[in-house]
């Protein structure tokens, strides 16, 4: 019977051990960002640098003169502006390959190297991409109806409510949604972590089968539903807490950062901007860390199928890594093998290396 | 005299209506009927049942709808009636009316909200008899009114527990057997009459003495905002206190000030010694402040310069403009009168002007207001680029000169209806008497121009072709530094790398400036050399382009189109200066905020996966 453990901790444990998968991430956002307003950035500042007026946004900071800035660059031939938009799709893709490469780390203690968490990536892009797709199949309808709750109840708010008791009202509306989607989000998270689990497994040859079952995707949903179910107020909770964790940080820090507009320097600002956004992703990675402990714990039950069902890191992965302590990891991964093939019950698959976990 | 037009305002509310067509098609600046379907809560009606007059008898029977601006039979805004016989020239006629309205979910201006009520435009408004023809247009989704003086003495039935503001002075105050009470209101000299009721104003009551005597100032304030009371009172107090300085007296005995309910579409509007604010129960900036005080301008620019709204809105929303911003930057400061924050600051002069550039040149500004591109160029040239172009004139004729000229014209046509060539002409004559001008020897300024009805003498001075540009013309004004260079006069010498070298050996420096746009106004340029020199040059303007040059020990380092930055009109005021140095401060701030809005974006768009 595995121990249960405290998530919130073991996620942090987990998170920072693998460290580089939510550096390599930040990066990646900080870098795209930066990359796709370079052209905007060489846009203003030919607006702005060798132009009297923009000191009021050197020692001060205008907000019309701001406004004038955006709107010329708005009217302006130059496709900067929507240009810098993109760093959000290329994000998206990166961050299709990185988190699985994530959650692989997690799981098999293989290092979080860029190789790593990229080839895994790779190794998963589509088993992702599926579920994303049936997550936002599953989530849009809910969502759709709880909008359509939420906006009779803003009516009804509107009918009875004024200030400051119908903004909280219209707020409690919001939180409930948002409540939702964390549960939503909860859910499929807990499905990923379990689709990289079962593309461990090594299943047996079987010439009657169709497809690999390891790939298998719907394999995941009644387990990661299950441990859900089992364990709910467990992970809900650290889930919810490390969002409103996550959150609070960019408030907080950009409620900080806003008070170096009028100052004659950028970095301050731009510290406090990163500091806020690098921990609201830290957070998004320890919900990962989170619900691969609680995934560990309660790991996926395979039907046993002759002649036996095993375990292991990919091959290529445990090739991607390969120092001699990762090595020794990816031997470490037990046989899960049944010793008798049944088509009874599942066969439950052993824990994977504590020391990783 | 064979017939009287009067206004329907509130049959406005209708799908078929003008108004509505209007605002659904090209917007409007309350709420926009933009579903293709319309609710019945927001139909609104007015129904004459019987119209008669002294000596004419009966004339239900004469009534009829007209659609003088666009022929839309189905409008019902403006219904006249015929009279049998015409009325002689200085006779009088007393119409007596039975109506009954029904005031929709508010829409503009008027209506109902929750147990809320504003009661605008809701009564049977003659149309105006002015320059020999009826004025009486139909409600559009852009106009304002346009109405004669005259004598209210209103009764209002309303619940016990309703507070109720409304023009004029109360006179009496009867409480009913059957749960109700019924409130006396009387107004002299006004244009309109409006009330507004609610069971949750809280009263804040406050006096100001004005060169004419005391003046109340009541504010009806929601109980759901607490700080609003004081907030407009504070305001107000002030703000009158600057007009009667500044224009003329206020010479009301009272001025009620109405917190209008959150989410209607009824703040920030006008009537005769009665106003809707606008607030919130959150309020960092001075929203609150800004809408009371250019609502309670508006008692003199609407109220008593009565303007039509239809045919001239600029002379009231654009001047009210204009002496908003200048009373706002008197009390809250020219940078900080829209926000005052130790981070970040904005000034309501610079924030008309940035909503004046974002639609500079679709329509003058005195198109009639029905008759703008669309709500957006309505706003942008009605309000902000008249605000705009008065501070520009401020800083051509000189502060003292400009508000000379604004109280001669407010003292001089309160309680009339004057016209754009009215106020032109006064601005003009002011400026010739105080030498700020010059009167050219052409004689009519009125020569190709239509409708020039002006009671004012003409004067033809050197401000007629800024007029012409900027109030009757969509010129649009932008001054650029095109080049600025320098090198040694003796070019073909190596310069000296020592600095004190340097300064000795002539420099050639050349500054080319451009006038981008058609708006041709003269302008002063300041340039600054290396050794601390300061010189101003003027510039006509007329060329597209012109030239300075200077044979001196030391380069230029900065120009700038006017340094006194009075110049408002210019589009783009990031053109008007070069400085040899860089400060690449704000573009890294401002790629600052963009990049990390980009990342906080890229993250939460990423939650997806």
């Amino acid at each position: 019977m595995p121990q249960k453990r405290m998530l919130l901790t073991s996620g942090l444990s987990l998170t920072l051990r693998n460290w580089p998968a939510f550096v390599w991430t930040y990066v990646f956002n900080l870098g795209l960002a930066l990359i796709f307003a370079l052209p905007l950035h060489q846009q203003i500042a030919s607006i702005t640098a060798h132009s009297l007026a923009s000191q009021r946004l050197t020692g001060a900071f205008d907000l019309s003169t701001m406004g004038e800035v955006f709107l010329k660059l708005s009217q302006g031939p130059g496709p900067a502006m929507r240009s810098s938009y993109f760093s959000t799709p290329f994000y998206f893709v990166l961050y299709f390959l990185i988190v699985p490469g994530t959650l692989f780390c997690y799981q098999t203690g293989a290092s979080a190297t860029l190789f790593t968490l990229l080839q895994s990536g790779f190794v998963h892009f589509w088993r992702f991409v599926r579920i994303t797709l049936i997550s936002l199949v599953v989530t849009a309808p809910i969502l759709a109806g709880l909008n359509a709750l939420r906006n009779r109840w803003s009516d009804h708010i509107d009918l009875n409510n004024v200030g400051l008791p119908a903004f909280l009202l219209n707020l409690a509306g919001l939180i409930l949604i948002g409540l939702v989607v964390a549960f939503l989000r909860v859910y499929f998270d807990l499905v990923q972590v379990y689709t990289v689990q079962l593309g461990l497994i090594q299943f047996p040859a079987d010439p009657g089968r169709k497809g690999r079952p390891e790939r298998q995707i719907r394999r995941t949903f009644k387990p990661a539903w299950r441990t859900l179910r089992r364990n709910f107020f467990r992970l809900y909770l650290t889930f919810v807490f490390l969002t409103l964790l996550g959150l609070a940080a960019v408030v907080v820090t950009a409620r900080i950062a806003m008070h170096s507009l009028a100052q004659p320097r950028v970095w301050p600002m731009f510290l406090l901007a990163q500091l806020g956004l690098s921990l609201m992703l830290l957070t998004r990675f320890w919900q990962r860390g989170a619900e691969t402990c609680l995934a560990l714990e309660n790991q996926i039950h395979v039907p046993a199928v002759a002649p036996s069902a095993t375990i292991v890191p990919q091959e290529p992965l445990v090739e991607a890594a390969p120092t001699h302590g990762e090595q020794q990891e990816a031997q470490a991964v037990p046989d899960i093998t049944a010793a008798e093939p049944s088509t009874e019950s599942p066969t439950p698959l052993e824990e994977l290396p504590t020391s990783e976990i | 005299m064979n017939s009287v037009p009067f206004h329907l305002y509130l049959n406005a509310f209708r799908p078929q209506s003008t108004f509505t067509s209007e605002t659904h098609f090209t917007g409007g600046i309350r709420d926009s009927e933009e579903n293709d379907n319309y609710p019945n809560e927001k139909l609104g009606s007015i129904d004459i049942s019987t119209i008669s007059a002294d000596g004419y008898g009966d004339l239900t029977g004469s009534m009829h709808f007209t659609a003088p601006d666009d022929g839309n039979m189905q409008d019902h805004t403006v219904a006249e009636v015929s009279l049998p016989h015409p009325l002689a020239p200085g006779a009088t006629v007393t119409f007596r009316l039975a109506f009954h309205d029904k005031f929709p979910l508010s829409i503009a201006r008027n209506g109902y909200k929750r147990d809320f009520i504003m009661g605008g435009q809701w009564y049977p408004k003659p149309g105006l008899f002015w320059h020999g023809a009826w004025n009486c247009h139909q409600y559009h989704s852009t106009t304002e009114f346009f109405s004669d003086f005259g004598t209210f003495n209103v009764h209002l039935t309303l619940p016990q527990r309703y507070v109720v503001g409304a023009s004029g002075v109360p006179t009496s105050n009867r409480v009913n057997p059957d749960g109700t009470k019924t409130l006396g209101f009387y107004g002299e000299d006004i244009g309109d009459f409006a009330f507004a009721a609610s069971p949750h104003f809280t009263v804040t009551d406050d006096t100001y003495a004005s060169s004419m005597g005391p003046v109340k100032v009541h504010v009806l304030a929601l109980a759901c905002h607490p700080a609003a009371g004081p907030r407009y009172r504070d305001i107000i107090l002030k703000t009158l206190a600057e007009f009667d300085r500044r224009f003329g007296p206020y010479p009301y005995k009272i001025v009620t000030v109405i917190d209008p309910e959150p989410g209607s579409e009824i703040g920030g509007m006008e009537y005769p010694t009665l106003f809707t604010g606008g607030t919130s129960w959150y309020e960092p900036s001075y929203g609150t402040e800004i809408t009371a005080e250019h609502e309670f301008g508006h008692q003199y620019w609407y109220g008593m310069v009565a303007t039509n709204e239809f045919e001239d809105a600029w002379l009231d929303e654009g001047i009210n403009s204009y002496t908003e911003v200048n009373v706002l930057s008197s009390i809250l400061g020219r940078n900080t009168s829209v926000l005052n924050r130790p981070y970040a600051n904005a000034g309501d002069y610079e924030l008309q002007r940035l909503a004046y550039i974002w639609t500079p040149d679709f329509d003058p500004v005195t198109h009639w207001a029905f008759k703008f591109r669309n709500s957006r160029s309505y706003t942008a040239v009605t309000y902000s680029k008249t605000a705009t172009l008065l501070a520009t004139l401020e800083s051509i004729i000189g502060r003292d000169t400009m508000d000379e000229a604004m109280r001669t014209y407010f003292m001089k046509y309160r309680f009339t209806h004057p016209t754009t060539e009215d106020f032109l002409r006064t601005i003009e004559q002011v400026a010739v008497q105080r030498g700020r001008t010059t009167v050219l020897p052409t004689s009519s300024p009125c020569a190709g121009l239509t409708g020039c009805v002006a009671d004012v003498p003409p004067v033809n001075s050197s401000l007629r072709p800024y007029f012409d540009q900027a109030v009757y013309g969509t010129q649009v004004l932008d001054y650029t530094v095109d080049s600025v260079s320098a090198s040694p006069v003796q070019w073909w010498v190596p310069e000296p790398k020592d600095k004190h070298a340097r300064e000795q050996i002539p420099y050639l420096s050349t500054v080319y400036l451009r006038r981008k746009g058609d708006f041709v106004l003269p302008v002063t340029v300041e340039v600054v050399f290396e050794d601390g020199t300061r010189l101003r040059e003027h510039w006509d303007g007329i060329d597209r382009w012109r030239k300075f040059s200077y044979e001196r020990r030391s380069k230029v380092t900065s120009v700038e189109i006017d340094p006194d930055h009075s110049v408002l009109l210019d589009v783009d005021l990031f053109n008007n200066s070069y400085t040899e140095e860089s400060n690449g401060i704000p573009a890294r701030k401002l790629t600052n905020i963009w990049a990390s809005a980009q990342q906080f974006i890229a993250q939460l768009a990423s939650w997806i996966v």
